[in-house]
């Protein structure tokens, strides 16, 4: 007998247990109408924003403040956008939101935590970001979103204004370093301007500038030149300075008692060139013209260009993959019951096993045979 | 159609027992899964010099002189072998099959204990242009069914210089229509047995039955399946 069988063999025996085979059938199904009722739902409310292009350009500054391009802006919009996802906030969004379960601040409560920052997706469109929240009810998730988008603008505006005033921190001490040897500098400090460690320290820096420049460019390049004879102008009065000083030093200071901190007094400002001195303070006033337009700014930097919306039906579970699998399942499980009960649960051997349980040899099986015209028997009276 | 009409081919037929009509077995010999049977069977017949072989079942209505009859046309015809069908049951059911050769023509007896008097061949019920013979025991033991099944040896013994095969077709071995020649009895006298089983059988098989064949010691050739037995 033939164990492997056929679709068309096992037709006959599908129907002959079409009873079992049609109860397991409705029991799977019946599961999985039941799941896809019962099983608990999940609603994902979703909208697309976007940062404006006016928050990666400087106005005034851009010829000195380095601006993004391309693709470094969506990544720049990527990262903006999640990094608003702090332990923090999605501490206050649980809360807020009352999706954690447990009271108390603990390791359970991390778990949480970590389980909702699971629940927000963001995906880069390009020029948009979108933005998704997941939750067990559709009012959960729309607001949730709505929260996180509104967490998006604030640290916008504090990052731009940090990396401005990082510059102008910058642009400021640029500029102390060039007053303090201007000779007409309008906010000079004749006095700072004499302190032979600062000059000291200059002179290290310009030295450094020209090692690097002295490896790109030649002896001659006006930049070189330029930087080598402040190193120069710097190292002669410096010379002057130290002898003053120690004249000075010899005489009235140890008189009066005086503690001129290094000071050198009657030494004369060191001589810089002008355009540099007002080429810096331009830039200043340029920032600061950048912040004053951010501070006077309303409109937002982040736009929403699909607006969130209560989510009309959950995601999961999906009623059509939970009853088609419920079907599949159910046909499977027939099938497999269907066939285990044919051929296994009454123990019925095959005429193989039969034989070989006899220990005898098994000659094979009759083909079947049709009788002409069909065995014609009399009906009994 | 009657049995009257079939024209006159000299061959062994099957008919049911209350039925109109019969079956000629001539193509069913040609299936390719009924010649592997029938090899395995001639080549043990060869190898183990056999000359009787006893068509047992557990149960009636297996197809045991269904089988026979196949058996018989399928090694006269293919093989040229002489083969006799003898016919042990004493009783028979509706389910029966009752065997007839084509020409309609009854068998003869042939006279018991009495084997050297007559000429074998003429007084067997051998058609023309056959190899294929059908014989009732209890011909051979002038119509006594008690105690018919000892009286095989001798039925063999006497046969056997005419038929290369003799087969037994025996009543079954467990079943209401199990008459009262014991077909283990015959089987024991034969050279071989073959058992046929079904799915009626085998939903029932089980390891008492088991063990009570293999207790009887019976040199069983092999086991066919008949899937279109009753059921």
């Amino acid at each position: 007998m033939n164990q492997d069988l056929e679709l068309v063999d096992f037709l006959p025996i599908l129907i002959k247990h079409k009873r079992v085979a049609a109860a397991i059938m409705a029991a799977s199904i019946t599961a999985s109408v039941l799941a896809a009722v019962y099983l608990p739902k999940t609603y994902k409310a979703t909208s697309v924003i976007t940062i404006s292009p006016n928050y990666f350009r400087y106005s005034y500054v851009h010829d000195f403040v380095p601006e993004m391009v391309g693709f470094e802006i969506a990544t720049e919009r990527q990262n903006l956008v999640s990094g608003v996802l702090t332990n923090e906030f999605i501490t206050v969004l649980g809360e807020s939101l009352k999706i954690f379960k447990s009271q108390r601040e603990s390791t359970r409560r991390r778990t949480e935590a970590e389980d909702l920052l699971k629940n927000i997706e963001i995906v880069s469109l390009g020029s948009g970001i979108r933005v998704s929240f997941s939750a067990g009810t559709s009012d959960t998730a729309y607001l949730g979103l709505k929260k996180i988008i509104s967490q998006i603008e604030p640290p916008l505006q504090v990052n731009r204004k940090k990396k401005l005033l990082e510059y102008r921190g910058a642009l400021e001490r640029k500029i102390q370093s060039v007053v303090l040897v201007h000779p007409e500098s309008p906010t000079g400090d004749p006095i700072t301007a004499s302190q032979p460690e600062i000059i000291k320290g200059e002179i290290t820096r310009l030295e450094s500038e020209a090692a690097v420049l002295a490896k790109q460019y030649s002896e001659l390049h006006p930049a070189y030149q330029d930087v080598l004879s402040r190193v120069t102008a710097m190292k002669l009065w410096l010379a002057k300075a130290q002898q003053l000083a120690a004249q000075s030093s010899k005489s009235e200071s140890k008189e009066s008692g005086k503690d001129l901190n290094g000071f050198v007094p009657g030494a004369e400002p060191l001589k810089v060139s002008l355009v540099v001195y007002e080429s810096l303070v331009l830039k200043l006033n340029y920032l600061n013209m950048e912040l004053d337009m951010d501070k006077a700014r309303e409109e937002s930097y982040v736009s929403i260009i699909e607006e969130p919306r209560i989510p009309s039906a959950p995601i999961k579970p999906s009623k059509n993959l939970i009853l088609g699998g419920g079907i599949m399942a159910g046909i499977l499980m027939s099938a497999f019951v269907v066939r285990v009960r044919e051929y296994s649960k009454r123990g019925a051997p095959t005429a193989e096993q039969f034989s070989a349980q006899l220990g005898v040899p098994y000659l094979g099986a009759m083909p079947s045979f049709q009788w002409t015209e069909g065995p014609r028997r009399r009906k009994e009276s | 159609m009657t049995n009257s009409d079939e024209p006159n081919k000299g061959g062994l037929r099957v008919l049911p027992n209350d039925a109109e009509i019969g079956a000629d077995l001539t193509q069913f010999t040609h299936r390719g899964e009924f010649k592997r049977i029938l090899d395995q069977v001639v080549v043990a017949q060869k190898t183990g010099q056999i000359r009787s072989i006893a068509i047992l079942s557990e149960l009636p209505g297996e197809g045991k002189t269904f089988f026979a009859s196949a058996l018989a046309t399928g090694i006269s015809e293919m093989v040229g072998s002489r083969v006799l069908i003898v016919d042990t049951a004493t009783s028979s059911s509706k389910n029966s099959l009752k065997l007839v050769h084509s020409s309609g023509v009854p068998p003869s007896p042939v006279p018991p204990g009495k084997p050297g008097e007559a000429d074998s061949n003429s007084s067997l019920n051998s058609m023309p242009n056959s190899s294929s013979d059908t014989f009732h025991l209890h011909e051979w033991t002038d119509g006594k069914a008690e105690g018919a099944e000892y009286h095989v040896s001798s039925l063999i013994d006497h046969f056997k210089s005419v038929y290369e095969l003799i087969l037994f077709d025996t009543s079954a071995m467990a079943g209401t229509d199990r008459g009262s020649v014991d077909p283990v009895v015959i089987a024991h006298r034969c050279q071989a047995s073959i058992l046929i089983t079904s799915a009626r059988s085998l939903a029932t098989a089980d390891n008492k039955r088991r063990e009570r064949i293999q207790r009887e010691k019976l040199d069983i050739l092999g086991v066919v399946f008949n899937s279109g037995a009753l059921s």
